[in-house]
């Protein structure tokens, strides 16, 4: 175990309790994806924090619950649904507006959208446009980034999973440096955020949404062509 | 349908199948319920997180990966979010602590499958909770079932911040050593 484990392990009861926040998560975080012990240390010690939520009593829910849960479960699939499609109709308005005005012709078969993406890309000196999917660090999903390199330059994420209601910054991870991005406000467990970036997005490696604490709250990686 | 693992009826819940949401619901219902009650003490505020740990699991369900252990903690690590994210948009404060060590730990009423995986794992804790420093104990549980930071506990117990995050990193070693010592026990 060398210095910096030593100086982890003083965090991972913390994180395995998921109140460890800022540099110091991101720094316990950074190490222990290189190192096997402090992760396996981490799992131990997670393995007994979860396990305490299993510890508090049991109480048998009001009346007609699980009638109401059914009824919601059935109430929200065919919006489940609709979300995830208006999640990408929103991305692909994006692409068009930006890209100067093309038009996104919603009944094109597979086989032209291969020329607009092109298209798209050679309006705007673009080069790349790609995508990634947002998850917890409990591999949640939570919703989406697309980014764009071209002239201008954009971003785009729509968040619409496991997120508290408030403000949380977006940090891309341009060759392993965090660069701030964006900021994007979720209400009612759903926000977007858009905007024109200098950052050189195809050097993006990975996107994240954390908190006003410097928590992590969402990351995926970014798949580029 | 009580035998089937929680691992199918989750898979089921996912696809569609309205006897596995059933079935799912009720094998998890009091845990769930019980957990958001715990940390809000409001029965309408309990359902509403109650409510959304199901729907979540419903939307997430392809999302679960059993390595990273038991659906029951993955789902009660989601009630636990949701029921701290509403206590802090009511500025409600945490209940007193200590009522948790009175639990009576995990109930009988589970299945020999998540007995295995769970239970002993379960009493082991609860005895380890019970046999901490009352101060120890008390940082550990606000910080597992409140999500109050060690900065939080150092401001709410009037200690410094370095005894809060030693009371919480001290009480951790011991239940994480509580399981391991079990499990040497058993290796043997």
């Amino acid at each position: 175990m060398n210095e910096t484990c030593e100086q982890v392990r003083e965090l991972l009861p913390e994180l395995a309790l998921g109140i460890l926040g800022g540099e110091d998560r991101a720094r316990a975080l950074d190490h222990i994806t290189g190192c096997t012990d402090c992760s396996n240390e981490l799992a131990s010690l997670s393995r007994a924090a979860d396990g305490l939520l299993t510890l508090a009593p049991q109480h048998e829910p009001p009346a007609g619950f699980e009638d109401r849960v059914l009824a919601r479960l059935r109430r929200e699939r065919p919006q489940h649904r609709a979300r995830r499609l208006m999640t990408f109709a929103a991305a692909a308005a994006l692409i068009a507006i930006v890209a100067g005005g093309a038009v996104w012709v919603s009944t094109a078969q597979d086989r032209r959208f291969g020329g607009y993406y092109q298209r798209i890309l050679a309006i705007q000196h673009g080069t790349e446009l790609a995508a990634a999917s947002l998850e917890t660090t409990d591999r949640i999903y939570g919703g989406e980034a697309f980014t764009y390199q071209g002239n201008p330059s954009w971003l785009f994420v729509v968040v619409t999973g496991p997120v508290g209601d408030g403000v949380y910054d977006i940090i891309g991870t341009v060759r392993g440096a965090s660069v701030k991005l964006g900021v994007i406000r979720v209400a009612h467990g759903r926000g977007d955020w858009g905007g024109v970036t200098t950052t050189e997005m195809k050097a993006v490696d990975e996107i994240r949404v954390v908190d006003r604490a410097g928590q992590l709250v969402l990351h995926g990686t970014v798949h580029h062509n | 349908m009580w035998s089937v693992s929680d691992e199918a009826l989750l898979a089921g819940l996912a696809s569609g199948e309205s006897d596995a949401a059933v079935a799912f619901i009720r094998r998890f219902q009091r845990r769930v319920y019980g957990l958001a009650m715990t940390i809000l003490s409001d029965s309408a505020a309990a359902e509403d997180v109650a409510q959304e740990t199901f729907a979540r699991a419903w939307r997430h369900a392809g999302a679960y990966d059993p390595r990273r252990g038991p659906v029951a903690t993955w789902l009660l690590t989601i009630a636990r979010n949701l029921a701290i994210d509403s206590l802090r948009l009511r500025r409600a404060d945490p209940v007193d602590p200590e009522i948790l060590v009175s639990m009576q730990g995990v109930s009988a009423d589970v299945g020999p499958e998540e007995r295995a995986v769970l239970g002993d794992d379960a009493h082991r804790l609860h005895a380890a909770l019970r046999e901490l420093p009352a101060d120890q104990r008390r940082a550990l549980v606000l910080a597992a079932f409140y999500g109050k930071t060690a900065r939080e506990i150092g401001e709410s117990e009037s200690i410094p911040l370095g005894t809060a995050k030693t009371r919480i990193r001290t009480a951790m070693i011991k239940l994480r050593q509580s399981l391991l010592v079990e499990d040497d026990e058993r290796d043997m």
